[in-house]
Order: C-alpha cells, then sequence, then structure tokens
C-alpha cells in the first residue's frame, strides 16, 4: 500500500514538474505566481511552500534557469524554461498521451 | 511595516537550512520571503498566509532532500569517474604483469635453447672423437 501511494505520488510529482514547465514556456514566472495558477487549476492540491523544492529539482536539472529582478524594493526569482525543459515537453507529453491511448484502449476491451 | 511572524517564520526556516551553504540558504529565503510578502500584498493577513504555507521545519526538510539528491548525483558521477580510473589503472597493471611475463618465458626459453644446442654439439663432438678413436 505504502508502494502505491509512493507510486501515486511520483506519478503527480511529474504531472506537476510538467504543468509547471508549460506555465512557464508561455512566459517566465516566479514560486507565488506559479502556486496560485496552479491552485486555481483545481486539478492539484498543493499547500504553499512545496513548489520551492519542485523547482529547486527542476533548475538542477536544467529544465528551467532563473534570474533575480527588482520588485518594489525587494529581490524576486524568475524561473524561464531552457530548451532541455522544452524537450522535456514534448517528450512527456508524448509518454503521457501513450498512457492515456492505453488506458482507453483497455477501458474499450472491457466494454 | 514589519511583519513580526513572517520573520519569525524565515528566521526559523534559516535555521533549518543551516546545513546549506550560506549563498543556497539566502537564495531559499529570499524566494519564500517575496512569496509571503507578496501574499500579503494581496490581502491576507500574517495569520492566513502562514497557515497556508508549509511549516518551516516541513519545507525545510523538503529542500534539504533536493540538495541532498544533488550532491549524492554528482558524488555518484565522481565516484563512477574514480571507479572508470581505477580500471584504467587495473588493466595497466595486468597489462605490465603479461609482458613481464612473457619476457620471462622468452628468456628461459632462449637459455634452454642454447644450452640444448650446446649439449648437441658437445656430443657430435664426442661421438666424432670416439670414431677416430675407433678407427685408429
Amino acid at each position: 500500500m505504502n508502494n502505491l501511494n509512493n507510486q501515486n505520488s511520483q506519478l503527480l510529482k511529474g504531472l506537476f514538474e510538467l504543468a509547471i514547465l508549460i506555465m512557464l514556456e508561455k512566459k517566465p514566472m516566479y514560486g507565488y505566481e506559479l502556486t496560485k495558477y496552479l491552485k486555481e487549476s483545481k486539478v492539484f492540491s498543493i499547500s504553499d511552500g512545496s513548489i520551492y523544492p519542485i523547482l529547486k529539482r527542476l533548475t538542477a536539472n536544467d529544465l528551467v534557469d532563473t534570474f533575480l529582478k527588482e520588485y518594489e524594493g525587494r529581490m524576486r526569482k524568475y524561473y524561464r524554461i531552457t530548451n532541455l525543459g522544452e524537450i522535456e515537453i514534448t517528450n512527456k507529453s508524448r509518454e503521457l498521451e501513450r498512457i492515456i491511448e492505453y488506458l482507453k484502449n483497455i477501458k474499450g476491451l472491457e466494454n | 511595516m514589519k511583519y513580526i511572524e513572517i520573520n519569525h517564520y524565515l528566521e526559523e526556516l534559516e535555521l533549518v537550512l543551516n546545513v546549506l551553504p550560506k549563498k543556497d540558504r539566502d537564495n531559499q529565503i529570499l524566494e519564500v520571503r517575496d512569496h509571503l510578502l507578496q501574499s500579503i500584498q494581496e490581502g491576507n493577513t500574517e495569520d492566513e498566509v502562514l497557515k497556508s504555507f508549509l511549516s518551516p521545519q516541513e519545507l525545510g526538510k523538503e529542500i534539504i532532500l533536493e540538495y541532498q539528491k544533488l550532491y549524492k548525483f554528482s558524488n555518484d558521477e565522481g565516484n563512477e569517474l574514480n571507479l572508470k580510473e581505477k580500471n584504467n589503472f587495473a588493466k595497466k597493471i595486468i597489462i605490465t604483469f603479461i609482458v613481464i611475463i612473457l619476457l620471462i618465458i622468452f628468456l628461459v626459453l632462449g637459455t634452454f635453447l642454447t644450452n640444448k644446442n650446446n649439449s648437441i654439439n658437445e656430443s657430435d663432438d664426442k661421438i666424432e672423437y670416439e670414431e677416430q678413436k675407433i678407427n685408429e
């Protein structure tokens, strides 16, 4: 059961990362902004703050990079997608499409 | 305007992140601070903001975990390189050992063959001498 939970959370993490990358493909964004969009989507239920370890991972894997910009007297860290990140979106989206297609097929077999 | 609770939160987070290099720690704190202040600017109270945010312990733990994975990965890469170097070193030793063994074999074989030729020549001389003696 623990293993199943772990798999679920791994799957969700993967989707979560993909959603972040897709949002960053549109424009550079900062942590609060990303969290807000993700929460508005109602697909992902995340606690405020939990996006930062994920952003750290994406940065470490060179899927995104960061830059600082001043905002109302304080520094704000923005994330933007890299070429590797764009490739990752293509690959992960294809993978996801294959999985959904497979699930549709086995559902068809059941009917 | 001072945000006592937010400052307290950030101090606690900084303590948890104490194991990280200062640059990384400051970077994380800067980001969380901006998040909390932005949330307040959008009309939330300090209490509300901090209630919906991960505790400094939880967030700190997750951030450290990511850094640990990162360091582990680079260490593994380092180990892999060391392993390759060790393998190359072992290969060189084996090749040197084989070359030495082959040299020894050639030397022994050479010495053996030379000795054998000498003894054949000696016995030929002996036969010749004995034949001469008989003829006499």
